[in-house]
C-alpha cells in the first residue's frame, strides 16, 4: 500500500514536470513579479496606493481585448482587426447614445450585437474564402477603420455623463471596470478550461484534422472564437467611449498589436493550441504596468515617454519569447 | 459478407495506386493485407476509412452500398482507422484526446472528467494496458500513442478497426501487449484489418490474408493454408535480381577511406558511433524507427551539434557544424521529408535543380540564365525525369520524379558523399527500380553513399555493408554477403546476432 502511494505521487510529480515543459504561466508571473519589485524600488511614486489602483484600471481595456485575442490565437488564428473594431464601436456609441436610460441600454445592446457581428464577418470570410486569418483580419481592419472615418473624421460625439459615471466608478482598489474585467476573465477562463467548447478551441489550434475526424464542425468553432473577440471588442469600445466621453477612429489603434503582445508574452503559442488566459492576464498587467511606470518617469525627467514605452515593450516581448523558445509547439 | 470493397480504382496523378480491387471481410476476423511498399495497401484502407475517395468501385457494408465521405462518416458505421501517422492533439492530455467529441457534460457545460476517467481506467486495468491518461499526447512514445488511438476507437462505436503498420515503431514488449489487445477486440466480434510488412505477425495473429501487388488484387488465403515463402513470392512476383541492380564486384575495403567517423555522440539520440566509409560504397543504416538513425544522419550534414567525437575526411580532422560546411566538403543530403526539406514545391524544376550550385553560374550576383537552362536540361535528360518543361512546378510531379530532381540538384555540386534518408519513400515500384540503378551508377563514379532506410529489402539488397542501430548505438555491422532479414531484425531488437 505504501509503495502504491509513493508510486502515484511520483507519477503526479512527474506529470507536473512534464506539463511545465509544455505550458506554464509560472514564467510570466515570476517575470511580472521581478519587474514589479524592480520598479517599486526604483520609482518612488509607483508604490502609492492610488497609482497601483490606477494600474489595475488602466489594464482593463487591454485585458478585455486580450481575452478575445487569446481565444482566437488558441484556435490557431489571429485577429488584427480588434483595434479598428474598438474605434468603430466608440464612434457608433458616441454618435447615437442619448440621455435616457432606454437609449443607453439600447445602444449598449446594439454595440454588443454589432461587435459580435463584426467578429462573425471575420469568421465567415475565413470559412468561405479560405484565406489566412492574418490577411482576412488585416483587410477587415481596413474596412472597419474606413467605416469609422466615414462616420466621424475627428474626435467627438456625445456620451451622457451618467454612462461615464457608472462605467468608471471606483472606490480605492475596487472599481467597476476592474470588476467587469475579472468577471469576464473568470467566465472565459471557465469556458476554456472546463467546457467542451473550450476543449475544441485547443484541439482546433493543436490539430484541426483530429477535431474534424471526431465529427466536430471546426469552422463553427473558429467562427465562434472570432465572434467572442468581436463581442469583447464591443465591451472595450463602450468602456473607452465612456471613459473619454467621446468616440474617435483612432481610440483603438494601439490595441491590435498590444493585445497580441499581451497574449504572446503570456505564453500563448502563435501556432495555436497552447496557452492560457491566466498567462494573458499577467501579460496585460505587465504591459500596463510598464506603461504606467514609463509615464511616471517620463513626466519626471521630461522625456519622450512614448518612444521609451515602445522600446521597453519590444524588449519585454523578446525576453519573454526567449524564455519560451525551448517549448515544444 | 460483413464488409466488401468491389472494383475499387484509385489514381494519383499519373500513378494508378489501386486497379479494380475487390476484397471481402468477415465479421470478427483479423484480416491482413500484405504487399510491397507501393502495392496500394495504405491507399485501400484509407478509402475504407474515408480519407481518400475512389474514382470507381463501391463499398458494401452489411450487404448495403455505403458512401464513406470522411473519417467521421466512417466512424458512424463503426469503422475506425489508426493510421501510421500520428493523429492526436499534442497539447491535450491523453484523456482529453480519447474523449474528444464525446465528452460527458454536467452542470454549466462543465466536462465531467472524473466519470470519463473512471470508465477508461477500468478498461485500462481490465486489459492491462500501459498508458498514463494524464500525460500530454505530445509526450507519448510511439506505442503509447497507438494504444491511445485504439482506445479512442474503442470507446466509440467500433465494428471494424483498421491498423496500418501498427508495429512499425514498436519494441517487442509493446508488440506483445498490442497483440493481446487485438485478441481481446477480436473476441468481442470486432473485425480487424491489419496491415504489416512483417509476415511473421500475419501468421501469428491473422485469420486470413489478402495480397496486393502494384495496385492489383492477387488473392486471399486462410493463413493456415499458406506458407511464408509462397506469400513472399505472390507479393514480390518478380525476381529480386530485376528489382535491384547487381553490386559492384570490386573489393571495397581495399579502396580509399573517404570518411572516418570516430566515436561521435550527441548524448540524447546516438552514442559512440564509429565507422569508415570507403570510396564507392553504399553503407546501409537500418533498425527500428526512432533508434537514433534519423538524428545521426542529420548530424552528418550538420543539422545537430555533437557533444563528442570527430570526423576525418580529406585526410584531416574536420568539423561539420552546419549544412554549409557539409556542402563545401562534398556532402549532399536527401531528406525523408522531400516536400518540406528537399524541394521548393511551388517553384520550377529549373530553380529547384540550380539552387545548390547557383554560385557556379553567377557573375557579380547576376545569374547566367542561358547556361542555367543548358546545364539543367542536360541533367534532366540524363536522369530521364518525365516533364513537359523545366519551367513547370515541382508540386504536381510524382514522388519518383521529385526524388530525381533532388538527386539532380545535388549532382551539380559534384558530391563525394551522398546521405540518403529513406531514398524511396513514397515512390512507386517502377520508379524505385530507376532510383536503385542511379545509386549504383553513382558508386561506380566513386561517390560514396550512406543510406538510412526502413525498407528491409532495400537495406538488404542495396547496401554493401549494413549497420544496425539499437538505442542509439551500432548494434551490428554486417557485410552484405552475411546479411539476412533474421540477423538484421535480431540486431534491431537489441539481441546479439549469434543469440538464438
Amino acid at each position: 500500500m505504501k509503495h502504491n502511494i509513493f508510486n502515484t505521487s511520483f507519477t503526479k510529480f512527474y506529470a507536473s514536470i512534464k506539463s511545465t515543459k509544455r505550458h506554464s504561466t509560472k514564467t510570466i508571473w515570476l517575470l511580472l513579479l521581478a519587474v514589479f519589485i524592480i520598479v517599486s524600488v526604483a520609482v518612488q511614486e509607483f508604490m502609492r496606493p492610488a497609482n497601483l489602483a490606477n494600474i489595475l484600471i488602466q489594464m482593463v481595456p487591454l485585458g478585455i481585448v486580450a481575452i478575445g485575442q487569446t481565444i482566437v490565437m488558441l484556435g490557431g488564428g489571429i485577429d488584427l482587426s480588434v483595434g479598428a473594431q474598438i474605434s468603430l464601436i466608440t464612434i457608433i456609441a458616441s454618435s447615437i447614445m442619448g440621455d435616457s436610460t432606454l437609449s443607453i441600454l439600447g445602444v449598449m445592446m446594439l454595440c454588443l450585437f454589432l461587435g459580435s457581428f463584426f467578429g462573425a464577418i471575420n469568421g465567415f470570410i475565413l470559412k468561405y474564402f479560405s484565406i489566412p486569418p492574418l490577411i482576412v483580419t488585416l483587410c477587415s481592419s481596413f474596412l472597419f477603420q474606413g467605416i469609422a472615418y466615414s462616420i466621424h473624421q475627428t474626435t467627438g460625439g456625445y456620451i451622457p455623463s451618467v454612462f461615464k459615471q457608472i462605467f468608471t466608478a471606483s472606490y480605492g482598489f475596487i472599481s467597476v471596470p476592474f470588476i467587469l474585467f475579472l468577471i469576464l476573465f473568470l467566465i472565459f477562463n471557465y469556458l476554456l478550461k472546463e467546457t467542451r467548447f473550450g476543449r475544441y478551441i485547443y484541439a482546433l489550434g493543436g490539430n484541426e484534422e483530429v477535431l474534424i475526424n471526431v465529427g466536430i464542425n471546426s469552422d463553427t468553432i473558429r467562427i465562434k472564437t472570432y465572434i467572442i473577440s468581436g463581442f469583447l471588442c464591443a465591451i472595450t469600445g463602450l468602456y473607452i467611449a465612456a471613459r473619454l466621453k467621446s468616440g474617435s477612429a483612432h481610440y483603438g489603434s494601439d490595441y491590435a498589436l498590444l493585445s497580441i503582445t499581451a497574449t504572446v508574452v503570456g505564453g500563448t503559442s502563435m501556432a495555436g493550441g497552447l496557452g492560457s488566459l491566466s498567462g494573458t492576464f499577467a501579460g496585460a498587467l505587465m504591459v500596463s504596468m510598464l506603461n504606467n511606470v514609463l509615464n511616471n518617469i517620463g513626466f519626471k525627467f521630461n522625456l519622450q515617454s512614448a518612444f521609451y514605452k515602445d522600446v521597453i515593450i519590444g524588449i519585454i516581448l523578446v525576453v519573454s519569447m526567449f524564455f519560451y523558445r525551448k517549448r515544444e509547439l | 459478407m460483413f464488409l466488401e470493397v468491389k472494383k475499387i480504382t484509385k489514381k494519383f496523378l499519373d500513378i494508378t495506386a489501386l486497379n479494380d480491387v475487390s476484397i471481402s471481410f468477415k465479421k470478427g476476423e483479423v484480416h491482413a493485407i500484405v504487399g510491397e511498399n507501393g502495392a496500394g495497401k495504405s491507399t485501400l484502407i484509407k478509402i475504407i476509412g474515408g480519407i481518400y475517395h475512389a474514382e470507381n468501385g463501391v463499398i458494401l457494408f452489411n450487404g448495403k452500398e455505403v458512401k464513406i465521405s470522411s473519417p467521421f462518416e466512417a466512424s458512424k458505421f463503426g469503422i475506425n482507422i489508426v493510421c501510421q501517422e500520428y493523429n492526436l492533439v499534442p497539447n491535450l492530455s491523453v484523456l482529453d484526446n480519447i474523449i474528444l467529441g464525446k465528452e460527458p457534460v454536467g452542470q454549466f457545460g462543465k466536462i465531467n472528467k472524473a466519470v470519463a476517467k473512471k470508465h477508461l481506467e477500468e478498461i485500462i486495468e481490465k486489459y492491462a494496458l500501459h498508458i498514463n491518461l494524464n500525460k500530454f499526447a505530445g509526450d507519448l512514445s510511439a506505442a503509447e500513442a497507438k494504444i491511445a488511438e485504439i482506445l479512442k476507437a474503442y470507446i466509440s462505436k467500433l465494428e471494424i478497426l483498421i491498423l496500418d503498420e501498427p508495429t512499425a515503431a514498436l519494441t517487442d514488449d509493446d508488440v506483445t501487449s498490442l497483440f493481446n489487445l487485438i485478441a481481446i477486440l477480436k473476441s468481442r466480434g470486432i473485425t480487424i484489418i491489419y496491415i504489416s510488412h512483417r509476415l511473421e505477425e500475419v501468421f501469428q495473429i491473422c485469420d486470413r490474408v489478402s495480397v496486393l501487388k502494384d495496385g492489383f488484387y492477387i488473392d486471399t488465403f486462410n493463413t493456415s493454408e499458406i506458407n511464408h515463402d509462397l506469400l513472399v513470392k505472390l507479393m514480390v512476383g518478380r525476381e529480386l535480381k530485376e528489382m535491384f541492380p547487381a553490386r559492384n564486384t570490386e573489393q571495397l575495403n581495399t579502396k580509399e577511406v573517404v570518411l572516418s567517423v570516430k566515436n561521435i555522440s550527441d548524448d540524447t539520440h546516438f552514442y559512440n558511433v564509429s565507422f569508415d566509409l570507403h570510396e564507392g560504397e553504399i553503407l546501409g543504416i537500418g533498425g527500428m524507427t526512432g533508434h537514433g538513425q534519423r538524428e545521426f544522419i542529420r548530424s552528418l550534414f550538420g543539422f545537430h551539434s555533437l557533444t563528442s567525437g570527430e570526423f576525418i575526411f580529406s585526410n584531416k580532422k574536420n568539423e561539420i557544424n552546419n549544412p554549409q560546411t557539409a556542402v563545401k566538403n562534398g556532402f549532399a543530403f536527401l531528406s525523408d521529408d522531400r516536400r518540406n526539406e528537399g524541394l521548393a514545391l511551388p517553384q520550377s524544376i529549373l530553380r529547384n535543380i540550380s539552387y545548390p550550385s547557383q554560385d557556379k553560374r553567377t557573375t557579380f550576383g547576376i545569374i547566367h540564365k542561358q547556361q542555367d537552362r543548358t546545364v539543367v536540361l542536360k541533367l534532366v535528360k540524363q536522369l530521364s525525369i518525365k516533364l513537359t518543361s523545366i519551367d513547370q512546378n515541382v508540386q504536381g510531379l510524382s514522388g519518383g520524379n521529385q526524388q530525381r530532381i533532388v538527386i539532380a540538384k545535388w549532382l551539380l555540386v559534384s558530391p563525394k558523399i551522398m546521405l540518403f534518408h529513406e531514398p524511396t519513400l513514397g515512390i512507386d515500384v517502377g520508379a524505385k527500380q530507376e532510383i536503385y540503378k542511379l545509386l549504383r551508377l553513382f558508386t561506380k563514379e566513386g561517390i560514396s553513399i550512406i543510406m538510412v532506410t526502413s525498407d528491409m529489402l532495400e537495406l538488404l539488397h542495396m547496401s554493401d555493408r549494413i549497420c544496425v542501430f539499437y538505442e542509439g548505438k551500432i548494434k551490428a555491422m554486417i557485410p552484405s554477403c552475411e546479411a539476412t532479414e533474421e540477423i538484421i531484425m535480431r540486431a534491431a531488437s537489441g539481441k546479439k546476432i549469434d543469440e538464438a
